[in-house]
């Protein structure tokens, strides 16, 4: 298993090396949004947005690209081509998540360091990030599997990422801190994803705040196991 | 080797595949031979366990490819139409996550050399052409020495060289005594390749056999093929001689009764000239169209 699960992660070194804007978003763009929030705020407001920042690098790198690898991979009938190998849709579904998971926590290790060594942003690290960086992956790996499964063509999985991936983004303390948004708008962040990633990284890295961030790390869970659930029963190899 | 019975497969009202039959033996190319549309692509995807059918009875080693996908993946190879892969990766890429999926001892650079890839071995395979990116395909679909090939218009788009060069790899495959199932719309390529043919229309076999056998059991025979102005025309009508016209070309389909130099003589005399006049029997490819075009008369009316 582990032999064609690691097949498939080769796959996606070589692709993911190949794609310069995918190393950009991935790697580069957070360096430069820790600069920039370095170079203009006080440390303390960077500290206070360094967990939105992992949780925005987080997010564009599993959703955005698993939505596009999943529609494109169904249309191109790519997936139909792996159906007639050994691998195995669990062993390319556990390579993906493996993908994104090691994605996420070198974007975690340059946003941390960055920020630390650079900006001396006041951060804890505890053993707690890494159920929140595990779990944050496989939430967005399966909600971009969910879309690019349900949508009809690249196009719409394209536009329907970014209609769900962009209020995450923006309005759940990546940039700001929630209080910053209206009484009304900070009660409905609360529907989006991202706002427990965010909020729970804060608990655990900024105000130490343990029980608040393990009630958090409860609700990631339950949401990624719920959308996990959803994208592997949608998800094909074959078709119908 | 290979049993089909019953098949069928709906998309919403439209029957693409609908009550096909045939069996292939070990050893033999069969050709699914149609005209876009046929039902081909659907019927080859049921066989390779990639299509669910709605109902009729596949056996291919003595298996169900849909149920038992997983066993007969393992023993057959499928080169898809219009093959498409991950874009970033080389052929050599390619074939190395293919051999080590099937934990295959193949060694990826003699397969390159065998589709004649070699030299593209390191370009990204959205720089490959159209014929390179077919012959990738083809390269995948042997890395686990199959024992059924399934290969969906293998040649579509490619040069003359590259199609010989295909058509090479699927002769030498057939000699080791493996079993080919290819769909083609080319009637060459059928009639150079194929042991047996089904002509497929409208999702239904319309003539099955060898490429000869469907030649004598449907063609009519010998005929005359004369290229000439309107005049022909004329004269033909006026010596009640039944002929069918295509363009220039006036068609005399010769019964047994008809004396050939005869007829040859009385045109001659006729004093009307021509610029062709050719006495040949009924190829596959004249089948065919006479064969789908009566198909498509009757689903018309």
């Amino acid at each position: 298993m582990m032999r064609r699960t690691m097949a498939y992660f080769r796959v996606q070194v070589k692709t993911y090396m190949a794609e310069r804007s995918a190393i950009f978003v991935s790697l580069i763009f957070p360096v430069m949004m820790v600069f920039i929030f370095g170079s203009i705020m006080p440390s303390e407001y960077l500290t206070g947005v360094i967990p939105g920042l992992i949780g925005f690098s987080i997010l564009t790198d599993s959703l955005f690209a698993v939505t596009a690898v999943a529609s494109k991979y169904r249309l191109m009938h790519i997936f139909n081509q792996l159906s007639l190998t050994p691998l195995r849709r669990s062993e390319w579904l556990f390579s993906v998540f493996l993908w994104h998971v090691i994605i996420g926590a070198a974007s975690f290790a340059i946003i941390v360091g960055i920020g630390y060594f650079a900006f001396s942003a006041n951060i804890t690290l505890h053993l707690l990030i890494i159920p929140f960086i595990a779990f944050g992956a496989l939430l967005f790996v399966s909600m971009g599997l969910l879309i690019g499964t349900v949508a009809k063509s690249s196009e719409s999985a394209g536009i329907i990422g970014n209609a769900v991936g962009f209020p995450m983004m923006v309005l759940t303390g990546t940039f700001f801190p929630v209080s910053f948004l209206p009484w009304y708008l900070q009660q409905a962040v609360k529907v989006l994803p991202l706002y427990y990633f965010v909020q729970g990284m804060g608990d655990v890295m900024v105000t130490g705040d343990f029980n608040e961030g393990l009630l958090y790390l409860g609700v990631l869970i339950a949401l990624a196991a719920g959308f996990f659930l959803a994208g592997t029963y949608l998800f094909r190899w074959r078709e119908k | 080797m290979i049993r089909v019975s019953g098949l069928r497969k709906s998309f919403g009202k439209i029957r693409a595949v609908d009550g096909i039959n045939f069996e292939v033996e070990r050893g033999t190319v069969f050709a699914l031979l149609g005209p876009n549309g046929a039902g081909k692509t659907t019927a080859i995807s049921m066989l390779e366990g990639l299509l669910q059918r709605d109902s009729g009875n596949i056996e291919i080693l003595g298996m169900d490819p849909w149920a038992e996908h997983g066993t007969v993946r393992m023993r057959i190879g499928v080169m898809p139409q219009g093959f498409n892969f991950f874009e970033k990766l080389t052929p050599l890429d390619s074939l190395v996550f293919y051999r080590d999926l099937f934990e295959s001892s193949v060694d990826p650079e003699s397969l390159l050399r065998l589709v004649i890839l070699d030299d593209s071995r390191n370009v990204p395979f959205e720089k490959l052409s159209g014929g390179q990116k077919q012959k990738l395909g083809l390269a995948l679909s042997l890395v686990n020495d199959p024992e059924i090939l399934f290969l969906d218009e293998p040649t579509t788009g490619l040069d003359p060289s590259a199609r010989r060069a295909i058509w090479s790899i699927i002769r030498m495959f057939r000699d080791r005594g493996k079993t080919i199932i290819l769909t083609t719309h080319y009637m060459e390529e059928a009639e150079q390749l194929a042991d047996n043919i089904a002509i497929i229309s409208h999702g239904r076999i319309i003539a099955e056999g060898s490429p000869e056998g469907i030649v004598s059991r449907y063609g009519s025979g010998r005929k005359v093929v004369i290229k000439a102005g309107k005049e022909m025309g004329d004269f033909l009508s006026s010596e009640r001689i039944e002929a069918s016209v295509n363009g220039k070309y006036f068609e005399i389909r010769l019964d047994p009764e008809t004396n050939l130099s005869s007829l040859i003589g009385l045109i001659e005399d006729s004093g009307i000239s021509y610029s062709q006049l050719t006495v040949r029997a009924d190829s596959l490819e004249d089948v065919f169209i006479r064969l789908v075009g009566e198909m498509s008369e009757g689903e018309l009316k």
